[in-house]
């Protein structure tokens, strides 16, 4: 079987009503790219300030009007670079636009609301993990004659760890996230698709198959055959289709003749008569088999 | 056929509809925000998320199909964010923030800001001795960008005038010199916090440097003989900047605290439960610099007399004593 299936890290949340939801914790590529994205719409933001300031300054040249617009540029270039993040966190509840993008989301560890506080304390810190490396690399060659080599390596070697921090524990947490308790985590939209199992006549109605002979299979191989099963309809689905049926087929010694043309009638039928046996088995035994 | 006797099956043909509904509502939440919702929708939305919940709870029992366990995952979680959002209005958060808890956790943390507080004043007094007795060190406190032409050698009618800017009528260029200032030592007060977080060594320095720059300039007027007229300017505004970056050290040296010393609970948590409240502080030190600025900008223009910046410089010293000031938020 060539399905591959990416498991990032699972969240364990306790909502208030004490059911346990499952989030999944983002990618630090995920984060990273939106990360990207954010700081690119705020340099496109001061760039549209800095344009827009030019504009105005050269259709109204007086002075006093110039410096007041010198001023607010200042200030909208200053909440801009602090500011963008704790405002979209706050306004849409931990989406800013770039993580909207990639369907990522911030939520607080402890299963409650995401409070102001929260929203501070994560992107305060961002002043350390991001600017101060890059602040230090910017300008470290321009002091390289007063600072000891020693030094730099140490505060070289201390950014490192700053920066790659959510590589070293579970959740891809970072020092904003450790200090606010909050998570990111991704949020996308599965469709629900038509269940496999209809109660429309198949065309092969008299495929039975007896408990003995559902035996061999359990819910890992249920779980394959139904991701194949909802696989789009291309060359690649065939070919897996024909693998598994001659992998059952083998397994089953059928005696009578199955379809040899269309093995998606067959598997249909299997799919669905190993899903009620096994669900049987759920709900009778107390043991979890899944 | 297996279908119709699927338990399954029917426990998703029977709650298929509601699940439908609740997606519809999530996906207007999220396309036109929260308050675009008709307020029909909005009370279905906590009975439609309980059935998700208790449905994902049956389906984890009794379903094996994978597609319908991972859309009610999802959907139930998406459902407990929406549903789960700060309820108070912004206006009401900031008048409660404002008038309430912001004081109140300065007022907690208060040792560590008296802390920051010494270290601004040794620092302020170390530089000014240093460089009073020997002007070259001023160069190593102070760095270009900074001084901008105030170093011992410029003339003290050079120095005059950045005390008394007698020369720019309109006060426009204040509005600009304002904004820069703000943006600048708020910048430096958000390091400061975020500093924090590698123990409280880094934030101790950074406060006794600042300390340090502020006493050389002071010798540097003192030798020019206009000592009282620098302490003049630097009291109208100086004592809230100066509150503002103590409130930044000070949040930083609590949250130092909390990483060295976690006390009774996990690290993890006992930095969480810090960087929340120390963010607050900080956020509402942003603010002390915006007015600090102001004054700074604008009221170094319109007041001229060493008298008044003195008094302003104490009455905004009681206002804050008298803002900070809440006993009675102990027990929390």
């Amino acid at each position: 079987m060539k399905i591959l299936f990416f498991a990032p890290p699972i969240y364990p949340l306790m909502t208030p009503e004490t059911v346990k939801l499952r989030f999944k914790t983002a990618s630090p590529a995920g984060r990273l790219a939106a990360l990207l994205l954010d700081i690119l719409m705020i340099l496109l933001g001061c760039l549209g300030l800095a344009l827009g300031g030019y504009l105005i300054m050269t259709l109204f040249p007086s002075t006093v009007l110039q410096n007041l617009l010198a001023a607010v540029l200042l200030l909208c270039y200053f909440f801009l670079r602090n500011l963008y993040f704790i405002f979209f966190e706050l306004k849409h509840n931990g989406r800013t636009p770039g993580k909207k993008k990639l369907g990522l989301q911030v939520i607080a560890r402890d299963g409650g609301t995401l409070t102001a506080n929260m929203v501070f304390a994560r992107n305060f810190l961002r002043e350390v993990e991001f600017f101060l490396p890059l602040t230090f690399i910017l300008t470290a060659h321009r002091q390289s004659a007063h600072i000891p080599a020693w030094l730099y390596i140490a505060v070289s070697a201390w950014i490192a760890f700053i920066l790659f921090f959510p590589a070293f524990n579970r959740y891809g947490l970072r020092l904003g996230d450790l200090a606010a308790g909050t998570l990111v985590v991704m949020a996308p939209r599965p469709m629900l698709l038509a269940d496999l199992v209809s109660d429309k006549a198949p065309a092969d109605a008299g495929i039975r198959f007896s408990k003995k002979q559902l035996d061999p299979f359990g819910v890992k191989q249920l779980k394959a055959l139904e991701a194949i099963l909802r696989m789009p309809d291309d060359k690649q689905r065939k070919v897996l289709c024909r693998e598994v049926y001659d992998k059952i087929v083998d397994r089953l010694e059928l005696t009578w003749e199955p379809l040899e043309k269309d093995p998606e009638p067959f598997l249909k039928a299997f799919y669905s008569a190993l899903r009620a046996e096994l669900e049987r088995k759920m709900l009778l035994s107390s043991e979890e088999i899944r | 056929m297996a279908g119709p006797t699927l338990k399954s099956y029917q426990f998703r043909r029977e709650r298929e509809q509601a699940w439908r509904s609740l997606e519809d509502i999530l996906g207007r939440i999220e396309k036109m925000g929260f308050d675009a919702l008709p307020a029909a929708d909005l009370a279905r939305l906590p009975v439609l998320y309980r059935n998700v919940v208790s449905s994902l709870s049956v389906a984890r029992a009794i379903s094996l199909d994978q597609n319908v366990l991972a859309y009610l995952e999802n959907l139930a979680a998406r459902a407990y964010l929406a549903v789960y959002r700060p309820k108070r209005a912004l206006l009401e958060t900031l008048r409660h923030y404002l008038l309430g808890s912001f004081p109140a956790q300065v007022w907690q943390v208060r040792y560590k800001v008296l802390l920051a507080l010494l270290l601004l004043a040794s620092g302020t007094l170390c530089g000014f001795f240093l460089v009073r007795d020997d002007p070259n060190y001023y160069y190593s406190f102070v760095s270009e960008g900074m001084a901008q032409g105030r170093d011992p050698t410029a003339s003290p009618e050079t120095l005059r005038e950045v005390l008394y800017d007698e020369e720019d009528p309109e006060g426009s260029t204040l509005t600009t010199f304002a904004a820069f200032l703000f943006s600048h030592n708020a910048r430096i007060g958000i390091f400061a916090f975020a500093l924090g977080f590698l123990g409280g060594v880094p934030v101790m320095l950074l406060l006794f440097y600042n300390g340090l720059v502020l006493g050389a300039m002071g010798a540097l007027y003192d030798r020019a003989g206009l000592g009282m007229d620098f302490w003049a300017w630097i009291s109208g505004h100086g004592v809230t900047e100066l509150l503002a970056v103590a409130l930044c050290g000070g949040a930083g040296l609590a949250l130092g605290g909390a990483v060295i010393f976690p006390g009774r609970y996990r690290r993890l948590d006992q930095l969480a439960m810090t960087g929340r409240k120390m963010a607050a502080i900080v956020m509402g030190a942003v603010i002390l610099f915006m007015m600090a600025a102001l004054l700074e900008g604008y009221f170094r223009q319109i007041v001229h007399d060493p008298g008044i910046r003195y008094a302003m410089g104490g009455a905004t010293l009681l206002f804050w004593m008298a803002y900070f000031f809440r006993p009675s938020s102990e027990a929390s």
